[in-house]
């Protein structure tokens, strides 16, 4: 047994195997996880009435990213109980096929928003946004006033569309010529009423209610 | 033979006072998102001060900017003392700091104005994570070149840890950073949705595994002996406990997305992974902890041995708990809620946190050609202010996100949710002020350290500091051949 | 989770565990206790704590 020593000499002695040994090491377990997910992304596709962010979401799906949103909130109601009851049904993979990069978020300050669409007025989100305890006194959400005031430019979404576009998103022709009246005169504001307003809205158009929930 | 070669203190000077003005500023920043927590309204309707725009300024102030500078400055310090050995390539070396400097205050000035990837402790955008590859890539090529001209020729532990957590941080920070620029200030990544869930808390966890954990190890197992005035507790037992930690590590990360959309399977080996990691963990921190026996009667006159014993304590305490969140029905009420935060913060202000000052209080000295830190008393003070926030932050926390938890899954007889969400902001509010109150107490520490500091450099300010010779040729019990002669 | 992939998976980890022990068993039993009892006591071989 003691004769093995020689073996672990040449990594204790020298950096470079060691470092290999090292990289080595590291790199398993996250392939070993990643690797199959890679593999299914493909399988997955979209479910039915989940496209491609519009023009005028995408632009607010980008302000939401922009300002840390996830940060307070998540976009990923879990497969319990409480969170189906509160939330509506629980989020699948292919409903977040086209966030880049995804939302689900890791700290709840603020309620989940993955179904908010439709659950208030665009008014009401724009008070919200304007002022957040104007709507709800006791809320410590800060106001985004700047939001209002700030014009969306659609020569940039649309660059953005092209990347998304090389990027396997399927935007037709028709979605690129529509773009610039689609953000005519839009603010900031506008789009992300927009997107806020279509979170969780196709799924929830075409999926069942939930009956059954995990354990 | 005359013995010209000299350690190359001045980079690690220089990470030194980094470390001791991002902490401030990081830690300083930490405390006044908490406070908009409380009082919403001190964002003052201004975009670039409100909470979702400065929170990645406080986590990459604290994690990368105050902890990067530090693992840094003390890595080089490390590798030269246990090789016996000068630092290599010197300019670049120091190019590595102010390229570190620069890649902060470009993040942090970036940040706050919207210019951000918003993938959560990777926010810096494209062009700035090029600019971290190249310098982290230039840190690694000092630090093995370095190694490769050492004249101890076994590689000391602590060596082994600063090496995993150059390599694993160079591979997480490019495979979770693979993006498509449209703009200068905005890209997309390559990955969406679940993939990119996947490969994002990959890389999240990790960071926590290797910056904050390997890294620091690192700076344990060299400092701890160090202040501790004698040997490891088993040499034997650090050597199975890296390759324990570093590729349990790496299967864990999965722990943070549970009962998401994430695959069930992953999400099983993730958490069986993590309960795994317990042994590495604990294994390092007795070890860590055990070290000191026989010395307690020093360690309590000692500040810099006292914040590394609580350090070690915090370690084994947070990944207990960490652990323990990630089994399934556990994180099925903590995940989400500001236990996480709590959790968080245990590792961070416990652990990380006073590993790093006991360090740079048992470094400090040495690399300022002083024979002790300008004030003991200020140690003392920082210890006890640094404690007592820790303490008032982790328990107000921790007791407000088992308080959201418990209020979210609340049902009556009926089976009806009891608790409009709101309703659970309203009953943590109280503890957010005291997290508050607690990251006050912190910050005030951390400047009674950068005043410490300040006044402990005052030969290095003066430069007055004589370069501390490489002891060659030392003989070496170990050494075959014999040592390398100086060089002139 | 295709069922080739569980098997390979399996069997790395297995084999992981294996060799985990392994490493071990050797490292505590290779009679090398002086030696590393002299290894830990690398980072005190610094001339500056030496009056």
């Amino acid at each position: 047994m003691a004769g093995g020593y020689k073996y672990f000499e040449a990594i204790e002695k020298h950096a470079g195997k060691l470092g290999i040994l090292t990289a080595i090491m590291v790199s398993i377990g996250g392939l070993a996880e990643i690797t199959p997910l890679f593999v299914e992304a493909h399988a997955i596709t979209a479910t039915e009435g989940v496209k491609p962010y519009d023009p005028l979401r995408l632009a607010g799906k980008d302000i939401y990213v922009r300002e840390g949103c996830y940060l307070c909130h998540t976009q990923m109601i879990r497969s319990l109980r409480a969170e189906t009851q509160r939330y509506g049904h629980y989020s699948v993979s292919s409903e977040s096929v086209y966030d880049r990069p995804h939302q689900w978020g890791s700290k709840r300050t603020g309620p989940d928003l993955a179904r908010v669409g439709g659950k208030y007025s665009d008014e009401w989100q724009r008070l919200h946004l304007m002022d957040p305890r104007a709507v709800v006194a006791a809320s410590n959400m800060p106001g985004y006033p700047w939001l209002a005031n700030e014009q969306i430019d659609s020569d940039d979404i649309v660059a953005r569309m092209r990347v998304l576009e090389r990027l396997g998103d399927p935007y037709t022709a028709a979605d690129f010529a529509a773009a610039p009246a689609a953000l005519e005169g839009k603010t900031a504001m506008d789009a992300l009423v927009a997107y806020l307003q279509g979170l969780g809205v196709p799924a929830a158009a075409t999926e069942p209610v939930p009956t059954e929930t995990a354990p | 033979m005359p013995n010209t070669e000299t350690y190359n203190d001045q980079v690690v000077r220089l990470f030194l006072l980094a470390a001791a003005v991002w902490g401030v500023v990081g830690m300083g920043i930490g405390v006044f998102v908490a406070a908009q927590l409380a009082w919403p309204a001190l964002n003052f309707d201004t975009s670039w001060l409100t909470f979702s725009r400065l929170r990645p300024n406080h986590t990459f102030g604290v994690i990368f900017a105050f902890g990067g500078s530090a693992l840094m400055g003390t890595c080089y310090y490390v590798v030269q003392r246990t090789g016996h050995t000068r630092l290599a390539l010197p300019r670049l070396a120091t190019a590595t700091f102010w390229g570190w400097q620069l890649v902060c205050v470009l993040a942090m000035a970036t940040m706050p104005f919207g210019i951000t990837q918003s993938k959560e402790y990777a926010e810096p955008e494209w062009f700035i994570d090029i600019l971290v590859a190249a310098v982290w890539v230039s840190f690694g090529v000092v630090f093995f070149a370095t190694l490769a001209r050492r004249r101890i020729k076994h590689i000391y532990v602590a060596n082994w840890y600063y090496g995993a957590f150059i390599i694993a941080v160079a591979l997480l920070h490019i495979v979770n950073n693979i993006v498509v620029p449209v703009s200068l200030t905005k890209s997309y990544p390559v990955y969406s949705g679940t993939v990119d869930a996947m490969v994002q808390w990959w890389y999240g966890h990790n960071a926590v595994a290797f910056f904050l954990t390997a890294g620091f190890l690192g700076m344990m197992y060299y400092f701890v002996p160090r202040q501790a005035q004698q040997p490891l507790w088993s040499y034997r037992f650090s050597i199975v406990n890296f390759w324990a930690l570093i590729s349990v590590y790496m299967w864990a990360g999965s722990h943070h997305l549970m009962y998401t959309a994430l695959p069930d399977w992953v999400q099983s080996v993730g958490m069986a992974f993590s309960v795994l990691l317990l042994m590495p963990s604990w294994g390092s921190a007795a070890n860590g902890l055990f070290t000191f026996n026989g010395a307690w009667k020093r360690v309590a006159n000692d500040p810099a041995a006292k914040f590394m014993v609580l350090a070690l304590v915090f370690y084994a305490a947070s990944t207990t708990e960490g652990s323990t969140m990630a089994v399934k029905t556990v994180n099925s009420l903590s995940h989400y809620t500001d236990w996480t935060v709590a959790h968080v913060h245990s590792g961070a202000i416990g652990w990380v946190a006073m590993i790093t000052i006991g360090s740079l209080y048992a470094m400090a000295p040495r690399a300022l050609g002083r024979p002790a830190m300008h004030s003991k008393r200020g140690m003392e003070l920082h210890f006890w202010l640094h404690t007592a926030g820790l303490i008032l932050y982790v328990a107000s926390m921790w007791t407000a996100g088992v308080t959201e938890g418990l209020m979210w899954r609340a049902t009556d007889a009926t089976g009806a949710l009891v608790y409009p969400f709101i309703d659970s902001l309203i009953a943590i509010k109280p503890f957010y002020f005291i997290r508050f109150l607690g990251g006050l107490l912190i910050v005030g520490g951390m400047i009674v350290m950068a005043w410490n500091l300040w006044h402990t450099a005052a030969d290095a300010r003066a430069r007055l500091i004589k370069p501390i010779p490489v002891p060659i040729p030392e003989p070496e019990p170990l050494q075959v051949p014999a040592p390398v002669p100086a060089r002139a | 989770m295709n069922g080739a992939w569980g098997q390979v998976a399996g069997i790395v980890t297995v084999a992981l565990m294996l060799l985990f022990v392994a490493v071990w068993v050797w490292v505590w039993h290779s009679g090398h206790k002086e030696k590393y009892d002299r290894l830990a006591r690398l980072p005190m071989a610094d001339a500056e704590d030496r009056p």
